[in-house]
């Protein structure tokens, strides 16, 4: 009885799962019922004239609608806030957390700010991509203009089997240099307070 | 942040004027000695350095980048990438006898800055071309190698009492560049290949800024 009980446990939570990711619709659909996340993560920047990706290590938090805390800890602390449309990156040195008063890239705050549509499933939000959903699933992200298309190729977005959860993005400059970020620890709708994407502590 | 910067700005302003320091003759044995350390201030053999960049720019604005810099001493050849902390190339550089740039994101796409850049990793990592004109030690006691490196500039190599050293560049006589090294609790390949953990650039003039660049791996490489 018991085993039958865990089988029909089991296909239906397979039947839930199955279905998340076969529209981008029904992505942001299952996305939209994420409030908050919070991840730890591991970046991997891949070069030609590196023998071993550079490994950098850290946590993120997000909250919806469009907060973000990007925190790095090995092999520098560094922690970035997106908050009500607000950029700030600040590093910390040998006398405590400076401000980066020059963080104007704006591919860079692209990328970011897309990382706020992706964790609510609006990958087709931003004027600068198309999204394709391939099978994978994973979703292939690519810029619309040719300028921007110099700067990043395209990015991957490999989807977790438990709906709302992104397992890896790749960001790819070109064939050979590429960003791999892969997320752990995972946990969803988590009450997060405010400060953490406002104050550095 | 304008504490820090203004004390910083107005110590550039001041040794901007600095002019290269006179050197007492030593006897010719301890001349070859120190000739001997101050060749052993740059890398021998093909490397691979990853520095974590704080830069300080005349608008007082502060960036961090990540940068990745193979070179070849031997070749004079440099490779050079620049990214963001998040792991964006924003530079991709090379220098074989000219620069040919591989990919630049404005501000760092211009010839200009690709020049800068390839002559401050020239002076920090190459051995100063051109012939060493004066061997001696300072009034302070270091000891100090020049060279000659073109009709203009002479490049000084100094080495301190603690082992670590300074490089200081003169244009007409006038400071433009200063790399200082700091060496810390270095590993054995470091301390080994007199790699610093740390070094601060300070690049003199109208359009001066400072430069913090912290070791994050240095890789000896095969031929």
């Amino acid at each position: 009885m018991a085993r039958s009980l865990s089988i029909i446990i089991l296909l239906i939570a397979s039947y839930l799962c199955l279905g998340w990711a076969d529209t981008l619709v029904g992505i942001q659909d299952k996305a939209g019922e994420i409030k908050s996340v919070t991840a730890n993560f591991i970046q991997e920047k891949h070069l030609k004239i590196l023998s071993k990706p550079l490994i950098s290590k850290g946590t993120f938090y997000y909250q919806a609608p469009q907060s973000l805390r990007w925190e790095y800890t090995s092999p520098f602390q560094s922690i970035l806030l997106i908050h009500n449309g607000n950029i700030k990156r600040y590093i910390k040195g040998r006398y405590g957390f400076k401000q980066d008063t020059a963080i104007e890239l704006q591919a860079m705050q692209v990328v970011l700010q897309e990382i706020t549509l992706w964790l609510r499933g609006r990958f087709n939000d931003n004027p600068n991509f198309n999204a394709v959903l391939e099978s994978g699933p994973k979703i292939v992200l690519t810029p619309k203009e040719k300028s921007f298309a110099a700067i990043i190729q395209r990015i991957e977005l490999m989807l977790s089997k438990q709906p709302g959860i992104i397992e890896t993005v790749r960001i790819y400059e070109n064939d050979t240099s590429y960003t791999k970020f892969m997320f752990n620890n995972v946990r969803l709708n988590k009450p997060l307070q405010d400060s953490i994407f406002q104050e550095v502590r | 942040m304008r504490h820090v910067c203004i004390p910083l700005l107005l110590f550039m302003l001041t040794v901007s004027c600095s002019t290269s320091p006179i050197i007492s003759p030593v006897k010719s044995l301890e001349l070859t000695k120190i000739q001997n350390k101050c060749n052993g201030v740059f890398p021998i053999g093909k490397w691979l350095f990853i520095h974590f960049i704080e830069a300080t720019l005349p608008s007082e604005k502060k960036a961090f980048m990540m940068g990745v810099t193979q070179i070849n001493p031997e070749k004079k050849t440099i490779h050079c990438i620049m990214m963001t902390i998040e792991g964006l190339v924003v530079f991709d550089g090379l220098y074989d006898g000219k620069i040919v740039i591989n990919r630049g994101i404005p501000p760092f796409a211009s010839d200009n800055f690709a020049k800068g850049l390839i002559s401050d990793l020239q002076l920090i990592f190459f051995h100063p071309e051109g012939r060493c004109i004066e061997t001696g030690v300072s009034d302070t006691g270091e000891w100090i190698c020049r060279y000659q490196t073109d009709e203009a500039s002479t490049v000084d190599v100094v080495i301190h009492f603690d082992n670590s050293w300074t490089i200081r560049r003169y244009s007409y006589h006038r400071l433009r560049r200063t790399i200082q090294a700091y060496f810390g609790q270095d590993s054995d390949l470091l301390h080994k290949n007199n790699i610093p953990e740390r070094m601060e650039l300070i690049a003199r003039g109208g359009h001066g800024y400072f430069l913090n660049l912290k070791l994050v791996k240095a890789e000896p490489l095969a031929e």
